[in-house]
């Protein structure tokens, strides 16, 4: 791709603030302890984040669970277009597939931009934003 | 129920069209209103149904109910502004269509206007605004993929992964598009665009360079739908819709689940075509929404015309440029002709229909298949139109 560049020209913490919601408060709230969680029916145990009935069996019982924190990278896109002040161009936005199933997007660290590759196993690192909202953050396995 | 469509547009207008500084949306709007009514020798007393629809990125301030104040439309049966992100021109027509069949109007206009382009402003801040940064779904902000161009690389870039796409399959639509927009007066982009032209600009979000993404304009399109009796009737040839249809299919951002690779286009192609009586095989014209060269791809994967996985080697036969064996995207689509949403590809389908596309008619013209798309391939509606009123 003839650059080499770390991921990390983001201003990780002026990065626009998700603003959690009735449904996703105990996701944030999990994530400023260092802790990922994803949803879990207690009905039929399908595990998936952001839902507020289960999307199998559709019940109306879903629980938060501590997932690995682990996953692998689903996809991404290298962003050249300087959008926001806190995203120097390129940096990658990846889709990352949680090995409880669920997926989220998410930047990377610790990782070269070329060296970000689709399938590449990820591990979750949690980022606080100046807003004091903290998000997923994901580094080489 | 194909029985119980009973509808043809019989008015098309434009306004704008152009990179250049223009009045506000609403102002074309009525620009384009006026033109549709001329263009099917109608006055404006004789309206008596109006839908609107207007950009996913724009508000009550550029175009409201107000339009209908504005552009001298008294005593109307129907009235709505309606959306639907990208499928909004779309929907809007196949309400009016289903209005007109079943007797509660009779002269509907629809509607798109848009202005994104303002003096000193840089375009993608008109599209990239934070839509809602709501629990999860604002992880996308926060991870800074802003603007249609970074959702549906991430797409695109899945698709490449899955089937082994290459930059150059999204490069063969880019060209193909060009070479159909050097036929249209009306096209933003008209010159020469070579595959190494392609591979040679700039990156905007990988894997898509400049030219996979829509060439945004200011103006307005207005479509006039009435029955197909009336529209025999009218000024223009008859363009009736002979099928029509919609798919959502919120499919799951989850293990097991590819909405990256697939889009509403299946489940609308099913209720479009069963309408109509046809299959893929009958199309002779695609009209796609092409806001992004990968929409193209996915679409023709998706409508059947070629077999999951294989829409790269589809468009890089050539296919679909002009001499191919399926001429889609003939105005130039929203890549080199103009971006105006789903009114883009309305407004070549029924030039195409009308056998009036100038140097760019295609020949066979019995069936054209327009497409909208909305979201990052969430939201999904088509048209089937033909200057025959039954294809059985």
């Amino acid at each position: 791709m003839g650059y080499r560049l770390m991921t990390t020209p983001i201003a990780f913490d002026s990065r626009p603030s998700p603003e959690p919601d009735f449904i996703s408060k105990p996701f944030f709230d999990s994530l400023e302890q260092g802790v990922l969680c994803v949803q879990k029916c207690s009905r039929c145990e399908a595990v998936q984040l952001g839902e507020l009935i289960c999307n199998q069996c559709f019940a109306q019982d879903l629980q938060w669970v501590p997932a690995s924190g682990q996953g692998k990278v689903h996809s991404c896109a290298i962003v050249h277009l300087a959008y926001h002040p806190a995203f120097a161009v390129p940096y990658a936005v990846v889709s990352v597939e949680l090995a409880e199933g669920p997926r989220l997007l998410a930047n990377m660290a610790d990782c070269d931009l070329q060296d970000i590759q689709v399938g590449m196993p990820v591990v979750m690192r949690p980022s606080k934003l100046a807003t004091g909202v903290t998000v997923p953050l994901f580094v080489p396995a | 129920m194909a029985q119980a469509l009973n509808a043809a547009i019989a008015g098309l207008g434009v306004a704008g069209l152009t990179r250049e500084e223009t009045p506000p949306a609403a102002i074309l709007a009525v620009e384009a209103i006026g033109n549709a009514l001329d263009n099917a020798g109608l006055d404006r007393r004789s309206v008596d149904g109006l839908i609107i629809t207007r950009s996913g990125a724009a508000t009550s301030k550029d175009l409201d109910l107000d339009l209908q104040r504005l552009a001298g439309l008294r005593d109307l049966r129907l009235l709505q502004l309606l959306h639907g992100e990208g499928t909004s021109a779309i929907q809007s027509i196949q309400v009016a269509a289903m209005a007109v069949s079943c007797g509660m109007a009779t002269n509907v206009l629809c509607v798109f206007a848009d202005a994104p382009l303002k003096p000193g402003k840089a375009t993608r801040e008109s599209f990239s605004r934070i839509k809602s940064a709501e629990g999860l779904r604002g992880l996308r902000y926060s991870s800074g993929l802003f603007g249609g161009a970074a959702s549906h690389a991430i797409a695109a870039r899945r698709h490449m992964e899955l089937y082994g796409t290459t930059t150059e399959h999204f490069g063969a639509i880019a060209v193909a598009a060009r070479q159909w927009a050097q036929l249209n007066p009306r096209a933003v982009l008209r010159k020469p665009l070579t595959m190494a032209d392609y591979l040679a600009a700039r990156w905007i979000v990988e894997p898509f360079r400049l030219f996979d993404c829509a060439m945004p304009v200011n103006g307005a399109v207005a479509v006039l739908v009435t029955t197909s009796e009336r529209a025999l009737a009218s000024a223009q040839p008859p363009v009736h819709i002979v099928g029509m249809g919609q798919g959502h299919p919120a499919t799951l951002d989850q293990r097991g689940h590819d909405a990256e690779v697939t889009s509403g286009a299946r489940l609308a192609a099913a209720t479009a075509f069963g309408m109509a009586g046809i299959t893929a095989r009958d199309v002779d014209i695609c009209e796609i929404y092409d806001a992004f060269t990968y929409l193209t791809l996915v679409s023709l994967e998706e409508y059947g015309f070629c077999a999951r996985g294989e829409g790269g080697a589809f468009v890089a036969s050539g296919a679909i440029a002009p001499g191919g064996r399926l001429p889609t995207n003939t105005g130039g689509g929203h890549l080199s002709g103009y971006y105006l949403q789903g009114m883009t590809p309305v407004e070549e389908a029924i030039q195409q229909a009308r056998g009036q596309a100038g140097a760019r008619q295609c020949e066979k013209h019995d069936l054209v298949l327009v497409t909208n798309e909305g979201g990052r391939m969430d939201y999904h509606a088509n048209l089937l139109l033909s200057p025959h009123r039954s294809l059985r």
